[in-house]
């Protein structure tokens, strides 16, 4: 420009409109700076103005164009719609970003709150490796510490498996001394595990014989090792003694094993036939209480001094003398011998197992003794009043005692058993000729016993068996009877002849007469009934045609009605009878199997026959319908209220109008409209109506949706299980303690830029 | 026995493996479901609408009709989209949990027994004594009969099928693992019994003696006597409602709750009368009477008049009973007539004339019917395919007067109860051979006993829930269709004393 050229000021560029709104702006207490004034006293020639005369006309124009009145406000009613959709649209643009995540959630099979990360992880434990790194050594002693620590060899490291120091052990070591070394270790452990499996599956034993061996075992080893104490150390042997005398006692005081021993059991099992075994128990029972009685009070304290009760001494001074008693005389003995001898074992001394080889000797000679007094006493009868029965029965201390005793009874028993049956056997004798008649000739006299029953039977009863058909009753009934006969003579013929067998032919002989005569009465009843059945048919027939007559016109009724309801097309009676297979399909043995039922039956069903002869069932079965339907819908059906001169003119010269249509009402639709044998109620109260959602609940929109959902089952019943497990899941996991907090914007950035980010990368 | 009959003996085998439905075949036809995990991961992602198809050429009847309902979900119907996404994602699964199911009926190893014979004779020639000589032991052992002088007895197996109980007319009761024979407890009530059941467990029972219904427990200890049921005469047990119904002779109906020993309803089965026989329906809990008037009348403890009435036979019913899935009931008349009903048109399938008078009938799980005829027992095999009753399955001869038939849940074994006892015989091929162990479960300890009667407690379903239908309760509600009774344009008034009769004809 040529202004520009000059260094002149080139006013193209001013906005001068903003020029006075900075004047605007300023004015008031800022001081007033003429812009243009002084700009234009600037101006010193006139020359190449024009262009500028002319912009400036051009704006002056323009101003003028623009400075005219002010258009009417917008009403303040349109200016509030546009305000507000203006707000609505950013309010909009807002909420919509939140759209997203809400139909996300909406969707989402299962919700967990939190659901943002952060708040998820304030209340997590905060482990063991995160606590260690924020520990800082403050104090003098723990930099002490961790000095030492930190230039330990032996810190294990969490990314690695060694320490510096087993790193170093390991490169000093040869491959296969340490698999050497590994595989003893794991030998130990697996003998380890062993043995604790071994005792665990033995503690869990519960076999009596087991428990039985292994307590037998421990007496052994226990009666060994006295042994072996009382030849190294008699003192030590004493007190041994002692607290196993004290054991046995305690747990033979205690009465534990009462009634488990075999003679108490044997003699259970005898005493129910035996009064003195009776007696002998009871006297026993009566010792065990005494005994409990007695010792009751001090079971507790060491019931060792058995000496100190007085009352057995007198009783058996002999017997006492049980193994425990043999032990412990033989251990004061060795005591005394060996007072002055150090503590030596067999082992140490060889010499030492002759004085135990001679203490055995010594014992086994004392028991032999006492089994001797046993004996004698058992002779003597005394066995009832002997008091330590409840020693089990593999006790090696009291078992020769028991035996004996035991022995002497079983003999008595025995011999008590064999008289009985010899008796037995004398009074048995003289009987089986009466009682043993041959298989056959039973069966065909229960045969000729049945045929009289019913020869006795039928002429009482002439009234109680009238056939329906007698025609075909007539035939079959005396064949039966001969079928009968026939079987009974070819059981007597084939059976051997014995004298029994001949009393059975002269039984049987009178037996055929009489169902010869029953059957001939029974043919004449049977015509008499014939004859009065037919006259009952013919006074029957009247009746029957008056009826019939009836029933006709009810029919014509019925079949009026049926004209009126459309559907039914069913005649009930044929519907009822009719069946589609008959007694005919059925194979012939089977009636031969059947027909014993049958005859008892026969008669019964005559008799229902007859008493419900008389009823119209079907009527009355239609009535009942008509009367449901009647009940459930109780509208009148065409009923022409329309009667003759009301509601119209008439008179002569008036032409007859035409008849108003009558409404006509139809009935609505019935379940058992088409069924004549099924009557179904409509209108009966159906709770079950009550506890129906009354409408589709939300999500579903439509009924047909929420009712095939519904139809799925989920139970356990119907599915596996993982299954169902996963379609009960929650829909909401919210763990107690959580704080749940609104969606904040953060996440809404963070998923943008997630978003973005993503993007990219593609 | 003779040589002959030695030859030509028969055998029971355990039937060759039939092909399951769901075999290897089927398998590979169905790769979108069955493929192997991790194969293909895109495999996983074919549709559930596919997975639906699929399923119905090779799974069992109940999964396939779950699969049609599964069907009826339409997505893409929903007004909402987060019900849309919803209802794919769960549709999805649905389809998966079905596929599960079907694949699970592999686990159902065990099959059906049969009878055949080698000769191709007819099987009622079979005496148990045959049939129990060709089988194992411990099945063999399930064949027996106890010769008992009070009868005729009434019976009861328990819900786990291992306890019977026993009561015969004359006072006598006993109850005993029938497949060990241990006896549990037997008593003399000292009047007599009609009728006994067990309750929720075996430790509980109900008798209906002469005059009223006692409850015993285990050691036969009288817990409670309901005097307001006067003359009980047939008892029946509502386990999933844990009701107990009474029919009594006075022809009442009574319904007893037995957790909180309220009487839940009584009333009187008015022109029905007396029931002859009764029977539950166990998938729906309606119970079945049948009367003197040849009616099958179905009722609720909601309501004092049945809901459906069949007439069944012109006269009297002697026997009634509903299969376990409550899809047909069989009645015996004493017309003669032995019929097969679809309870779910009240249709008549099948109808059979029988020699004899039958006094009771029972049908086994795989629908075979067993009728007591006399002093005889037949059972015929899979009457609801058959067109009736052909010729028997098997025929058997107890000695007395035969009082109550009765199939064991999940075992081949049909009970007797008769004049002179109890009798136990094999029906091979009547129980279903899978058993569903949360509930029928033979081998139950004392603590999963007691655990099942919590977990009945919990899940019980209460009376007002019993109706003819019971899905209707997944239904939503729909308003009565109203019948509009346009009024005439003109009434002409009633004859006062016309309206006053008008009203007393109702009744």
């Amino acid at each position: 420009m040529s202004d520009a050229e000059d260094g002149g000021v080139d006013f193209s560029k001013v906005d001068w409109d903003d020029e006075r709104r900075k004047n605007l702006i300023r004015s008031g207490a800022a001081p007033k700076v003429q812009v243009v004034k002084d700009l234009l006293g600037s101006i010193k020639s006139h020359k190449g103005l024009a262009t500028v005369k002319k912009q400036l006309k051009v704006d002056t124009k323009k101003k003028k164009q623009r400075e005219q009145t002010l258009k009417t406000p917008l009403h303040s009613q349109a200016q509030k719609r546009l305000g507000s959709k203006v707000a609505f649209k950013e309010v909009r643009n807002e909420v919509s970003a939140w759209e997203e995540i809400i139909t996300e959630n909406r969707i989402a099979d299962q919700l967990v709150y939190p659901l943002n990360k952060e708040d998820r992880d304030v209340l997590k434990f905060e482990s063991a490796v995160e606590k260690s790194q924020a520990f800082r050594p403050k104090t003098e002693t723990e930099r002490k510490m961790a000095e030492l620590l930190g230039t330990s060899k032996n810190n294990l490291k969490n990314d690695e498996i060694y320490t510096e120091a087993e790193k170093e052990i390991i490169n000093a070591m040869s491959v296969k001394e340490a698999k050497e070394k590994l595989k003893e270790l794991q030998k130990q452990r697996r003998l380890m595990s062993f043995q604790q499996e071994k005792f665990a599956r033995q503690a869990k034993i519960k076999s009596r014989q087991y428990h039985r061996i292994k307590k037998r075992q421990a007496r052994k080893e226990a009666i060994k090792e006295f042994e072996e104490l009382l030849a190294k150390d008699p003192e030590a042997a004493k007190e041994k003694l002692l607290v196993l005398q004290g054991d046995r006692a305690y747990e033979r005081a205690t009465l534990r094993h009462r009634g488990q021993n075999k003679w108490s059991k044997e003699i259970r099992t005898y005493a129910s036939r035996n009064v003195e075994l009776q007696k002998e128990m009871a006297d026993h029972h009566r010792f065990g209480r005494e005994l409990k009685q007695k010792l009751g009070n001090d079971l507790d304290e060491s019931s060792s001094d058995s000496d100190g009760s007085d009352e057995d001494e007198t009783l058996a001074g002999k017997k006492k003398l049980t193994l425990e008693e043999v032990m412990k005389l033989a251990a004061d003995e060795a005591a005394e011998e060996a007072k002055s001898k150090q503590i030596e074992s067999t082992e140490t001394n060889p010499w030492l197992k002759a004085s135990l080889s001679k203490l055995r000797a010594e014992k086994k000679a004392k028991q032999n003794e006492t089994r001797l007094t046993e004996a004698e006493f058992a002779k003597r009868g005394g066995g009832s009043g002997e008091i330590d029965f409840e020693i089990p029965e593999d006790d090696p201390f009291a078992a020769p005692l028991e035996k004996l005793v035991k022995d002497a009874e079983r003999a008595e028993l025995q011999s008590q058993i064999e008289t009985a049956k010899a008796k037995l056997l004398e009074k048995a004798k003289p009987a089986p000729v009466e009682a043993t008649p041959t298989p056959k000739t039973k069966a065909a006299k229960r045969k000729a016993k049945k045929a009289a029953a019913e020869a006795a039977a039928t002429p009482q009863t002439p009234k109680a068996a009238p056939e329906p058909e007698v025609e075909e009753a007539e035939t079959p009934v005396p064949s039966k009877k001969a079928k009968k006969g026939k079987k009974a003579t070819a059981s007597v013929e084939t059976s051997p002849v014995t004298p029994a067998a001949d009393l059975s032919k002269v039984k049987l002989r009178d037996v055929f007469a009489d169902v010869e005569k029953t059957v001939k009465e029974h043919v004449t009843t049977l015509a008499a009934n014939k004859k009065a059945k037919r006259h009952a048919t013919e006074t029957a027939a009247e009746k029957k045609a008056a009826r019939t007559a009836e029933a006709k016109e009810l029919e014509a009724k019925a079949k009026a009605k049926k004209a009126a309801a459309p559907g039914v097309d069913i005649d009930l009676k044929s519907y009822l009878e009719a069946s589609s297979a008959t007694a005919t399909n059925m194979p012939d043995n089977i009636e031969a199997c059947l027909e014993e039922a049958e005859q008892q039956d026969m008669e019964t069903d005559n008799m229902l026959a007859e008493a419900f002869a008389g009823d119209d069932v079907f009527q009355e079965f239609e009535d009942e319908k008509q009367r449901v339907e009647d009940d459930e819908n109780p509208i009148t059906e065409d009923v022409d209220v329309h009667s003759m001169g009301w509601g119209s003119w008439t008179g002569p010269g008036i032409a007859e109008k035409k008849k108003k249509k009558t409404i006509v009402k139809t009935k609505p639709h019935r379940k058992d409209g088409k069924t004549a044998h099924v009557i179904i109620r409509e209108n009966v109260d159906q709770p079950i109506t009550k506890l129906q959602p009354e409408s589709v609940p939300f999500p579903y929109t439509r009924a047909t949706e929420f009712e095939a959902v519904l139809q799925q089952p989920i139970g356990r019943d119907w599915n596996p299980t993982t299954y169902t497990a996963a379609l009960t899941k929650p829909e909401i996991v919210a763990p107690a303690g959580r704080i749940i907090r609104p969606l904040s914007k953060e996440t809404l950035r963070k998923r943008q830029n997630k978003a973005v980010s993503s993007d990219e990368e593609d | 026995m003779g040589k002959e009959d030695v030859k030509r003996l028969r055998h029971i085998k355990k039937a060759p493996k039939p092909v399951k439905k769901l075999g290897k075949a089927a398998l590979t036809d169905a790769p979108t479901v069955y493929a192997k995990r991790g194969q293909n991961a895109v495999k996983k992602e074919i549709d559930e609408a596919q997975i639906l198809k699929n399923i119905h050429g090779h799974a069992g009847d109940a999964v396939v009709l779950r699969a049609k309902a599964a069907e009826k979900i339409n997505p893409n119907r929903a007004r909402d989209v987060v019900t849309k996404a919803k209802l794919k994602t769960h549709k999805k699964r649905i389809a998966e949990g079905i596929a599960k199911t079907a694949e699970a009926e592999l686990l159902n190893t065990e099959e059906a027994g049969y009878l055949k014979t080698d000769d191709g004779s007819l099987t009622y020639n079979v005496k148990q004594a045959e049939i129990t000589s060709s089988i194992d032991l411990a099945t063999a052992t399930r064949s027996f009969s106890l010769d008992l002088e009070h009868g005729p007895y009434r019976f009861d197996y328990g819900i786990n099928g291992r306890e019977l109980i026993l009561g015969g007319r004359r006072g006598h009761i006993g109850v005993f693992d029938w497949m060990t024979k241990d006896l549990l407890l037997e008593k003399d009530l000292l009047e007599s019994v009609k009728d006994v059941s067990f309750l929720h467990v075996s430790t509980l029972f109900a008798a209906a003696q002469r005059r009223w219904v006692h409850l015993y427990d285990e050691q036969g200890i009288e817990l409670h006597c309901m005097k307001q049921f006067n003359e009980p005469k047939l008892l029946q047990f509502l386990p999933r409602h844990l009701l107990l119904s009474v029919a009594t002779g006075t022809g009442y109906l009574h319904y007893l709750d037995i957790t909180s020993g309220k009487i839940v309803n009584s009333f009187r089965m008015k022109e029905h009368g007396n029931p002859g026989a009764i029977s539950l329906n166990q998938s729906n809990g309606v119970l079945l009477s049948g009367g003197h008037h040849g009616q099958v009348t179905m009722w609720t403890p909601n309501a004092k008049e049945p809901l459906v009435s069949i007439k069944a036979h012109t006269s009297s019913i002697t026997g009634l009973t509903v299969d376990h899935l409550g899809n047909y009931f069989a009645s015996s008349g004493s017309d003669g007539l032995v019929k097969l009903f679809d309870i779910r048109t009240y249709k008549q399938l099948s109808s059979y004339k029988v020699r004899g008078r039958v006094s009771c009938l029972d049908l086994s799980q795989r629908h075979n019917l067993a009728l007591g005829i006399g002093q005889h027992v037949q059972v015929f095999q899979h009457v609801n395919r058959t067109s009736g009753l052909q010729k028997p399955y098997l025929s058997h001869f107890v000695g007395g007067d035969v009082r109550q038939v009765q199939f064991c849940a999940h075992e081949d074994v049909l009970g007797i109860g008769h004049e002179r006892g109890f009798a136990s015989i094999l029906v091979p091929g009547s129980g279903d051979p899978d058993m569903a162990g949360l509930l029928h479960n033979p081998f139950e300890s004392k603590a999963q006993r007691r655990e099942r009667e919590v977990k009945m407690l919990l899940d019980k379903i209460q009376p007002n829930m019993i109706a003819l239908d019971p899905s209707t309760i997944n239904r939503v509600r729909k308003a009565p269709e109203k019948v509009i009774d346009v009024k005439p344009a003109y009434e002409p008034k009633p004859d006062p004393t016309w309206a006053l009769l008008h009203r007393f004809k109702r009744r």
